[in-house]
């Protein structure tokens, strides 16, 4: 596979500590979430090999165009219309949530709208580019970021402060039957890879997926997982931890540089996130304007040449943000969000259906 | 012409875009001559009902040049109902905003121990800007009273309070040192007991001493650890690989240093009537001051009689833990982090802990007599 689909990949695993899978995942923790979180290393690997596999056999075309080519057209457009709005939930999920924590860490005094809108503003630019630009973008931050990021994993392994009974108490729940919300709040770490029904528009030539490269990604997904697990117990404690709102954010307080820059982490984390959560929402929104794009496009509504349609995506893209923002609390963020990932899983398990579906009428 | 405009169009929107930002200066930051800087923190516990909490605060007083002014502190002290009420009340005794982001360390007066510790650690954990890395500890007579002491080898930019605790100043293993995280998971947490550092002033508060410690046991609590039993805590806990052997033989006595340490332990509960905790200290150090002749070739002996001395004195302060029920090293926690959950095996261990025998195994191989024999 090209690199690309790695860092698509990647950007989900990465990001979900900002979005509420850590504090999903311990919420379930004496209600089965270590498995779980093993049941859907295999689930999700499997989907992403799915996907990718499925792809392959269509290089160069994205989802829109291999539905209404094979399905009936109305049925397509219903189909396109809910998979843009999952993806679009899913960015906004990630932008509420960091909102949140721009409001609590970073920028107290700023009002929420304002913050979600400097977000918007950034955002509307990005997703409106071309694909081939979206991914540049993301190589060149995730490039960036990526050591940090492991500068801090390590940290937060090797720190002396990290009580290993705390974990080992938490493995000593490994034999409850796992939980539905567990499995699905984890599974979305290895499901990025589902983007291809845009970004497959990029890989016009001929890929192929390995096993190695899928026993790569499930390395990495093992390795995210546990992380996101673990050790915010190994550093909070065990039968306390789910007490704590942003359990991500706290655990990366309590992590010292003695001698660097910066001493308290949490700044450089919550501005490395800042640059993961953009990159996450870029992906996500992008992918769901060019699926609203491929259903509604208003010929009329052109100027000089260009079709504007997008651009009211755009605005409708914000106004619901907005909405969202100033609505949600952050209990309900986390109940709902838990809905969503619930939800999720059921429809990429059914959109391997329509995969399955897509190649038997590609075939005759 | 018309063309022109049109080309026009683009640098315009740049610049309208780049112009608004100048809008967006004040989004509520302040300046930092208009911040003053809260140190520390201190807690102490009133006997009064309606307002128990006292709050003192140390702040730092800004200077043009520290060469001139030298080290200059300013206190507010506040009683109120809450700590949040107090702060809110101590914000309009300053003319600048009181910036919590930098104060590291926290000291409750002791009278606090003796309340519930959730509460009052609450405050801190929910407020955003104070650190979960800042040191906790106990104050001695009271938190104002180690807050205000102004020790003399106090510089200006370092508070000496910062270096106890901050492991670049001094290292001394009397000193316990706990984080404001490490404090909250082991108040919440069951099967390991809170510890902190006691911080003493003398009377004219021209001197800090940290050398004692206090856990609150499970019932709540506290028992004060004197300075061996919180060396020797440090080193069961590996927090300090240095320590200091005294050993008292018939003949022969000496002290010795020992630069690193291991100390291991597990619970083995085959036997419910006789649980056993088993104990292994690895040590290896020099010999640091003798009152005879040290003879190189003796170094096996001497370790042995090492060994003996840091066996039994480790012995002592284990039954101690046992005796006044104390668990700072988390002998519960490992309990339920090798069994199985059940969802009773706290209660299960509380049983047994009574119970429990220690066996103790110290190894400590001394490399060399020091410079001299």
């Amino acid at each position: 596979m090209s690199r690309y689909f790695f860092y698509l990949v990647f950007v989900n695993m990465i990001a979900n500590v900002v979005a509420s899978v850590p504090k999903i995942l311990l919420e379930k923790k004496s209600e089965g979430a270590i498995a779980s979180m093993l049941l859907s290393i295999f689930l999700g690997l499997a989907l992403c090999y799915i996907v990718a596999r499925f792809f392959n056999s269509f290089p160069g075309k994205g989802l829109p165009e291999l539905t209404q080519k094979y399905l009936p057209r109305w049925f397509a457009n219903l189909l396109l219309l809910f998979i843009a709005s999952a993806w679009y939930i899913a960015g906004l999920i990630t932008l509420v949530t960091y909102t949140f924590l721009l409001k609590r860490f970073l920028t107290p005094d700023m009002p929420l709208v304002w913050i979600t809108s400097i977000f918007l503003l950034f955002l509307s630019y990005g997703v409106l580019m071309k694909t081939s630009s979206v991914l540049y973008t993301i190589e060149l931050v995730l490039l960036c970021c990526i050591p940090i990021n492991v500068l801090i994993m390590f940290k937060s392994y090797v720190t002396p402060e990290l009580e290993w009974d705390f974990i080992s108490e938490s493995i000593m729940h490994a034999y409850e039957l796992p939980s539905f919300t567990a499995l699905s709040a984890s599974t979305y770490l290895l499901v990025g890879g589902f983007n291809l029904i845009i970004f497959n528009r990029f890989f016009t030539k001929k890929h192929k997926i390995t096993g190695k490269q899928i026993l790569f990604i499930g390395m990495l997904g093992i390795g995210s997982l546990l992380t996101t697990y673990f050790i915010p117990i190994g550093m909070n404690g065990f039968e306390s931890v789910e007490m704590i709102a942003y359990p991500w954010i706290i655990t990366a307080d309590t992590l010292r540089l003695n001698l660097g820059v910066i001493e308290r982490i949490l700044f450089v984390f919550l501005l490395l996130y800042l640059a993961i959560s953009f990159l996450s929402l870029l992906i996500h929104w992008h992918v769901a304007i060019e699926l609203y794009k491929s259903v509604i496009t208003f010929k009329r509504l052109t100027y000089k040449g260009k079709n504007l349609t997008p651009l009211l995506f755009i605005g409708l893209f914000w106004f619901g943000s907005i909405q969202v923002t100033k609505y949600l609390t952050e209990y309900q963020l986390t109940l709902y969000t838990s809905y969503f990932y619930n939800l999720l899983l059921c429809s990429l398990i059914g959109m391997v259906g329509l995969f399955w579906f897509i190649v038997r009428r590609a075939k005759s | 012409m018309k063309k022109k405009v049109q080309h026009l169009a683009k640098p315009f929107f740049i610049i309208v875009a780049v112009m608004v930002l100048l809008f967006q200066s004040g989004c509520g930051f302040k300046d930092i001559d208009k911040r003053i800087f809260v140190l520390s923190i201190g807690i102490d516990h009133t006997k009064s009902e309606e307002k128990p909490f006292r709050v003192v605060l140390k702040l730092a007083v800004p200077s043009g040049s520290i060469k001139q002014s030298g080290t200059e502190y300013t206190y507010l002290t506040e009683e109120s109902e809450s700590i949040s009420t107090a702060i809110r009340i101590l914000k309009s005794q300053t003319d600048k905003e009181l910036d919590f982001g930098h104060a590291k360390v926290i000291v409750f007066g002791e009278e606090v121990l003796h309340h519930e510790l959730e509460e009052i650690i609450d405050f801190f954990l929910r407020r955003r800007d104070i650190q979960m890395i800042s040191w906790v500890g106990v104050g001695q007579p009271s938190a104002e009273s180690v807050l205000k002491a102004e020790p003399e080898s106090e510089m200006a930019g370092s508070h000496a309070l910062f270096n106890f605790f901050d492991q670049n100043g001094v290292e001394s293993s009397l000193i316990v040192t706990s984080y404001l995280f490490d404090f909250r998971r082991r108040v919440m947490e069951t099967g390991i007991d809170p510890i902190l550092p006691v911080l003493n002033t003398s009377e004219d508060k021209k001197r800090i001493e940290v050398s004692r410690a206090i856990v609150v046991n499970s019932d709540k609590k506290p028992v004060e650890l004197n300075e061996k039993q919180a060396t020797i805590y440090n080193l069961m806990g590996n927090n300090a690989d240095r320590y200091d052997v005294r050993v008292k033989n018939d003949d022969l006595n000496f002290t010795v240093a020992i630069d690193t340490s291991k100390v291991t332990f597990d619970i083995n509960t085959d036997s419910k009537q006789k649980p056993i905790i088993k104990m292994d200290i690895e040590m290896v150090g020099i010999i640091q001051e003798a009152d005879v002749d040290t003879d190189s070739s003796k170094l096996h002996t001497y370790s042995e009689v090492t060994s003996k001395t840091v066996k039994k004195d480790v012995t002592e302060v284990l039954t101690m833990f046992q005796e006044e029920g104390l668990d700072p090293l988390g002998f519960g926690l490992r309990y339920k982090a090798t069994r199985l959950n059940n969802n009773k095996r706290y209660e299960e261990w509380k049983e047994l802990y009574p119970k429990v025998t220690f066996e103790v195994n110290a190894k400590a191989s001394l490399k060399s007599t020091g410079v001299i024999e």
